[in-house]
């Protein structure tokens, strides 16, 4: 496997691991925080502004994930700059 | 009206696919030169920070309102100015011109509109840092009323047409590449931190970079300051992420000729959404930051 194809499948495939790794995350945050929900409906104000920061800290490494495949969306060759490397070869 | 707002949206989206095309067409060239940014300051009707001065970015795909004029300003002046930084500016005065308005309005007349929605904004602010915080918050407000005003304005900046977001947009190139006004407000945000650590608790602050078992200091200040500036770090790379992802995308579906209409609306309603929340998420985690360096009188809270 070259150097494209390599660099294809990583920005591919890095961000949706990410995002498997972080759904999981939010769903057991978001159980947990229906659970305290249900118990004390009192207390949904606080605990629903503290499910919101940890869902925003969580998706933000999911941010960095994306970050990551802009940075290397731009460094993949196009279809045509590639196959007229591999031709000239 | 919704028809209206649909139809609006989608004009925005047509002429963004003809930016798009236009400077599709010829690929930016690559810069040379070096690039100084300093961090922009960006701060409400108070002390106004510097410009940050980079060389001009060519690497956007598209210009705002402002592209005209700033190139205009190089050429005579050759002074050049990013157009997210003119933007940021615009952005600072219009929210000084308003808030002494509403000043000025609370002090003559008793109950105007735009008072009345301000001393809702900063309540529920006050609100929210009373609730991180705890007890000694109402001296961090102004900061952070002025940073969740600022951040959610320069979010909501971006689904304006022609307007250049100055916490979405990307830099000149890969170096420089969009965290210019994000770190900047992360920059002030652990600044300030820092600055009330040492203020409330003295040198007494340095001691928390030790952990619970005194005899692995070794291992505990290494690992804690790498911690305190990764905070910076984080914030400003999750500012940007969503921002600039979610203005990114828009851009990607401005593109995309028919199926604009369908799509580009829902998306920059869920826009509006996210920039709402990235705004709360950055003023909260500098109140949790905020409630880590402030003395709680009853428990010992250390690191």
């Amino acid at each position: 496997m070259d150097y494209p194809a390599a660099l294809a499948l990583a920005v591919g495939l890095g961000l949706p691991i990410a995002v498997l790794g972080a759904a999981r995350g939010q769903g057991e945050a978001a159980a947990a925080a229906l659970q305290g929900i249900a118990r004390q409906p009192d207390a949904a104000g606080p605990i629903r502004g503290t499910l919101i920061l940890s869902l925003a800290l969580i998706e933000s490494l999911v941010i960095y994930a994306l970050l990551m495949f802009f940075l290397l969306m731009g460094k993949l060759p196009s279809v045509v700059e590639y196959l007229g490397k591999t031709a000239g070869q | 009206m919704p028809l209206v707002a649909i139809s609006i949206q989608t004009a925005a989206g047509v002429f963004v696919a003809g930016e798009a095309g236009s400077s599709l067409a010829e690929r930016p060239a690559g810069h040379d030169g070096s690039r100084l940014t300093s961090p922009q300051e960006g701060h409400q009707a108070g002390d106004s920070g510097q410009a940050a001065e980079a060389s001009h970015g060519g690497g956007h795909e598209h210009g705002g309102l402002l592209s005209y004029p700033l190139k205009t300003l190089e050429q005579s002046t050759g002074l050049a100015i990013p157009e997210y930084a003119a933007w940021g500016w615009v952005i600072t005065i219009l929210l000084a011109i308003v808030c002494r308005k509403a000043g000025a309005a609370l002090r003559s007349a008793p109950e105007r509109n735009l008072a009345g929605f301000l001393e809702l904004c900063v309540s529920g602010i006050s609100g929210m840092a009373r609730d991180f915080i705890g007890h000694g918050y109402e001296k961090h407000v102004p900061f952070i009323g002025t940073a969740f005003i600022f951040i959610l304005c320069c979010n909501l900046s971006g689904l304006v047409p022609m307007v250049i977001s100055p916490t979405g947009a990307m830099g000149g190139n890969a170096e420089t590449y969009g965290l210019h006004t994000t770190i900047a407000l992360a920059l002030c945000a652990f600044v300030y931190v820092q600055y009330w650590g040492f203020r409330q608790n003295g040198l007494k602050y340095l001691s928390h970079f030790v952990g619970e078992p005194i005899w692995l200091f070794w291992l505990n200040i290494p690992i804690h300051i790498i911690g305190e500036l990764a905070r910076p770090l984080s914030l400003s790379l999750r500012l940007f992420g969503n921002i600039g992802g979610e203005d990114k995308i828009l851009f990607v579906l401005g593109t995309m000729g028919i199926l604009t209409i369908p799509l580009y609306w829902p998306l920059s309603l869920f826009a509006v959404f996210t920039g709402f929340l990235q705004a709360f998420v950055f003023t909260g985690l500098v109140c949790a930051y905020l409630e880590g360096v402030t003395p709680h009188v009853s428990e010992g809270e250390g690191h």
